[in-house]
């Protein structure tokens, strides 16, 4: 399947720079289209996934050691045969130009860190809905994209799912000590696939164990995971 | 017994590599994401039988089942690095008893990306290779691979771990992708001429790509080196779905035999093969023996993704140096990185192709200033650098932790000061610019500066520098001191190029040291200098004209094809004279216009230039802190209210803070020139704490206390505890900032506050983050909560003033 960046949302870009209504002023406009041009240039969007059967009693993927961690995942698998596990990047370019700009014009850095954000959503998006086709072609439907970190399932196994799909060596993707993935603009992710109709199940910010401390919350606007 | 073996294979017309293990540990049921290297100690037999197959196959070397053996990748294996490489090694050696095939250590990525993108030093993946190394050769291998590379920063400290802890032979091939670049960037090129500088013994190309799709790859690589070229390609490419390769051993063979009209004749294969894949090479590679291509010698000077081919003029940037400049000076004493890594953005943007970086100052380790001032700008820029010292361990200190292949300057006709820094130069492969004169001094004639550079140029012979790597510098004397020197300077220079064939350096600028004008003397003699021979001129890349005299020499020479180039960069320009006359006339009629008031307005829209200009006015009438206090502080103070009132957001906020940067900078240095004291209000330490590498927002709280006239110490990201506590009672900083974006990263925070509280270095701490909350803060022991840079600010002011 092919992996595109096709383009990045304005709203999105405002909601990482902190807006929180009121009027966007014309330079401001302006850089975060030059932004968004110069993201999408540059951006190596890569994306690498497997498909995996799984046990519904252990909920091991086969051929893995891996058993996704939490409720939420495995609520969210409960009606699924397969499950896709994929990892997406813009690549490591971007990371050097923003690296530039903090030094030179940390205003121009802000900006396109946020864009590089939405950037990366954007492909696992355009990913998702690819899959989506293909397995609906089938007769399948697939779930939502449940990264490790949402709900109720642990960060860390972000390092299991970059191992199974062996990230560094596929997409460039490796982890640094901490578990942060480099670049940072990865993101790892499961779907699942079933043969019946899915519901949207991430309900909401109660549901996710940012809740106590998520930036978005604490200014009074969602994450866009929520809807 | 054992180097015997292999030396013997490697005189053979084609040395056949073997195919891949993990294929066929996955076949044998290995599961995704385990660790195949620990079958050595649990399955050896399994092993042995792999490699078993290979030989029988054919393959003259087999690799170690010990890619991901390292530190890194087996922690909470059970097992150490040292017992699964001697279990592998011996699996290895076992197989091969009784043949003549050899034993390869086989290294891969350490999984974990270096410095500047990840966080792991070059100092710390240098001891992870050393252990693997040092394992490999006392357990029996004959030599190293290190297979798979995507950084060339990585594969420099494997190299230099190999080469200074064990006397293995080295091969090393990385990773690419079709556009011919490595996840993080490095070109074929590059990768031949860093490794190639090093002193390895082959380097190629394995993985990610079949042989169809390498093949090109291979065709660039046969180009640009002189060393052995090794293949091993995947068996095509793997479907998502079904995690097979799409080509067979036949058709794999057949493709072979490309490679080996081309004079590769080191071949294996990587991920998908089997060993019917090498039967197939075996077969069929020695049916088209073709002979390497000859190779034209270009100096060369490159990092991973630029090089620099010296076939005509090249810029060496000379910014970076602190002599006569007290702003430089005082950023080295305050270890600004920041502002040296501007001054390395400013020259790159300007047109300088490498950058000279000097660091000597009296009172500065200039080693240990060196290894961070070249890690900071090879983390903004990707100019080769030119390691600018006298000082032997300062510049082995730069050339080692230099990610490409550097110039050093320099060496003189001196016996003991070559005897001292050629041997450097050759063990890092760099270049290096020699200095026509010696104990006596600079001779005054050209055929005694002549002489010189005949020595120098002998002697890196001698030591195994190739004559392409070695530059002159007939040296600039001040024409106002010594008017008769210019002519024989630029006579030498003609010399040196045309009949010894070297290439030449001159620091340009210090010609018209003394006179008025300067410019036009500088560009003269620089254009002479061009004229007569000089390829490598030291410049300021942001004088305007000096740049513009080496466009216009490049079109004349006919460098420049078309004159594209030129005309590039002077579409659209207003001739000097014009433009100059035009300006100081919009100065004129806007002071009268707006007068004092101006700056809040320049702040308050972030108009950059404007609020640098309206400073330098202002002087003439105010003092630094009367602008500071009367009227910066309070434009300020008017942004983050509207910012507090959400009228405006981040976006403008620093937008504003950067322009008022702007101003304090022009307030900096005219505070320098009178040597009056400093704006500082005091110290502040600022640090993205240990493990966390997000760094933009620390760097906005940094631009936004800045402003306010605090002397932020900006750590960094991924700051050792230990740092902050050893800089705060250093540098006795009574307010220190942490920052941490992620969930996993606030222990580290709390761990950095408790270490400060138990050092008794009294001092208050501000902690901010995006997964931060008060409570959370409170429980951690900090002082105070910042939800964003103005409370921080807010924050400083209550215990600072």
């Amino acid at each position: 399947m092919e992996t595109y960046l096709k383009n990045i949302n304005r709203n999105e870009v405002l909601k990482y720079l902190g807006y929180k209504g009121g009027k966007v002023d014309q330079k401001l406009e302006e850089d975060i289209k030059s932004c968004s041009e110069e993201i999408i240039k540059t951006a190596q969007p890569k994306v690498t996934y497997k498909v995996f059967d799984f046990s519904h009693e252990s909920f091991m993927f086969e051929g893995t050691n891996f058993i996704p961690g939490g409720n939420n995942i495995k609520d969210l698998l409960k009606d699924c045969q397969k499950a896709v596990i994929m990892a997406a990047t813009i690549g490591s370019e971007i990371e050097n130009i923003i690296r530039r700009y903090e030094i030179k014009e940390i205003y121009r850095a802000l900006i396109l860190d946020s864009c590089a954000s939405s950037a990366v959503e954007n492909v696992c998006d355009n990913f998702q809905s690819e899959l989506e086709k293909r397995v609906n072609e089938q007769g399948l439907f697939l779930t939502d994209r449940f990264s490790p970190g949402y709900g109720d399932m642990p960060f860390e196994q972000q390092k299991d799912l970059c191992a199974i799909l062996n990230t560094s060596k596929t997409i460039g993707v490796s982890l640094s000590a901490s578990g942060i993935m480099i670049p940072r603009k990865s993101v790892t992710a499961i779907m699942g696939i079933s043969d019946k109709k899915q519901e949207k199940r991430f309900k909401g910010c109660e549901y996710c164990s940012m809740f106590e401390n998520c930036s978005f919350r604490k200014e009074g606007v969602v994450c866009g995971k929520a809807e | 017994m054992f180097v015997e073996k292999l030396s013997n294979i490697l005189k053979k017309d084609f040395v056949f590599l073997d195919g891949a293990m993990g294929t066929m540990l996955q076949a044998a049921g290995l599961k995704l994401g385990e660790r195949p290297e620990i079958l050595c100690i649990t399955e050896p037999e399994t092993i042995v039988n792999i490699h078993k197959m290979y030989i029988n196959a054919g393959s003259d070397i087999v690799y170690t089942n010990t890619f991901g053996a390292n530190a890194h990748k087996l922690s909470g294996t059970g097992y150490s690095t040292d017992e699964v490489i001697t279990a592998s090694v011996n699996a290895a050696k076992k197989a091969c008893e009784g043949t003549s095939s050899a034993v390869a250590l086989d290294i891969g990525p350490i999984g974990e990306l270096l410095e500047p993108s990840g966080t792991l030093k070059f100092e710390e993946a240098y001891e992870i290779f050393k252990e693997m190394v040092v394992s490999g050769e006392k357990a029996g291998a004959e030599m190293v691979i290190f297979e798979t590379m995507t950084d060339l920063y990585e594969v420099k400290a494997a190299v230099l771990a190999a080469k200074e802890n064990t006397s293995l032979p080295i091969f090393v091939t990385m990773t690419f992708e079709e556009n011919g670049r490595t996840f993080t960037g490095c070109t074929v090129e590059s990768m031949a001429c860093v490794l190639e500088g090093l002193g390895v013994d082959a380097v190629g190309i394995n993985c990610s790509l079949g042989p169809k799709e390498i093949f090109p790859l291979a065709q660039r690589l046969v180009k640009c080196t002189t060393l052995p070229v090794v293949i091993k390609a995947n068996a095509g490419l793997p479907d998502p779905l079904t995690n097979k390769y799409d080509i067979t051993p036949e058709q794999f063979g057949e493709y072979m035999k490309m490679y080996a009209q081309i004079g590769v004749r080191i071949a294996g294969g990587c991920c998908g093969t089997t060993p019917d894949y090498i039967k197939e090479i075996v077969k069929q590679m020695p049916l088209n023996k073709g002979d390497r291509e000859n190779i034209k010698t270009i100096s060369k000077l490159c990092s991973p993704q630029k090089m620099v081919e010296v076939t005509g003029v090249r810029v060496i940037g000379e910014r970076i140096n602190p002599t006569g400049k007290k702003r430089f000076q005082q950023a080295l004493r305050e270890c600004d990185l920041n502002y040296i890594a501007e001054r390395a953005i400013e020259q790159a943007e300007a047109g300088a192709d490498i950058l000279d970086v000097n660091v000597g100052l009296p009172g500065i380790d200039e080693a240990d200033m060196m290894v961070k001032v070249v890690k900071t700008i090879q983390s903004v820029v990707n100019l080769p650098l030119q390691i600018d010292s006298s000082d032997p361990a300062a510049i082995e200190a730069g050339l080692r932790v230099f990610n490409g292949k550097a110039i050093v300057n320099s060496v003189n006709g001196e016996q003991e000061v070559m005897d001292k820094i050629l041997p450097i130069v050759k063990k890092y492969g760099a270049s290096v610019v020699g200095l026509a004169m010696d104990s006596k001094g600079i001779p005054k004639s050209a055929e005694e500066r002549i002489n010189i550079a005949k020595r120098i140029l002998d002697n890196a012979l001698k030591h195994g520098i190739k004559k392409e790597d070695v530059f002159i510098d007939c040296l600039t004397l001040t024409v106002s001191a010594q008017q008769e020197q210019a002519v024989e300077t630029l006579k030498a220079v003609r010399y040196v190029k045309e009949e010894m064939g070297l290439h030449t350096v001159l620091g340009v600028s210090n010609i018209s040291f003394g006179l008025p004008a300067r410019e036009f003397i500088t560009c003269n003699f620089l254009i002479q200098a061009m004229a007569n021979g000089l390829d490598l001129p030291i410049i300021n890349p942001n004088q305007q004209a000096v740049m513009d005299a080496v466009y216009s020499f490049k079109v004349l020479s006919g460098e420049d094809k078309d004159s594209e180039k030129f005309i590039e960069r002077f579409a659209g320009r207003t001739p000097v004279q014009e433009t100059a006359s035009q300006n100081t006339g919009t100065k004129k009629s806007d002071d009268e216009k707006k007068g004092d008031l101006d700056i809040a307005y320049a702040v308050s829209k972030g108009l950059k230039e404007e609020a640098a200009r309206i400073t330098s006015e202002l002087l003439k009438t105010m003092s630094e802190m009367d602008i500071i206090n009367n009227l910066l502080i309070p434009a300020l103070d008017k942004v983050g209210e509207r910012y507090e009132k959400q009228e405006i957001f981040l976006p403008q906020l620093i937008n504003s803070a950067s322009a008022s940067c702007e101003a304090f900078e022009v307030l900096k240095k005219s505070i320098l020139s009178k040597g009056t004291g400093s704006v500082s209000k005091g110290k502040i330490i600022l640090a993205t704490v240990k493990g966390d590498i997000h760094d933009i927002g620390k760097n906005i709280v940094k631009v936004i206390l800045e402003n306010y006239g605090y002397q932020v110490i900006d750590l960094g990201r991924d700051v050792p505890i230990e740092t902050v506590v050893e800089t705060a009672i250093k540098e006795d900083v009574k307010l220190v900032g942490l920052s941490a974006l992620m969930t996993t990263t606030l222990k580290s925070m709390s761990d950095t506050i408790e270490a400060l509280r138990k050092s008794g270095h009294e001092c208050k701490i501000v902690v901010g983050g995006a997964v931060l909350t008060e409570d959370y803060a409170k429980k951690i022991g900090a002082d105070c909560y910042a939800k964003d840079a103005k409370q921080t600010v807010d924050f400083a002011k209550e215990i600072l003033g």
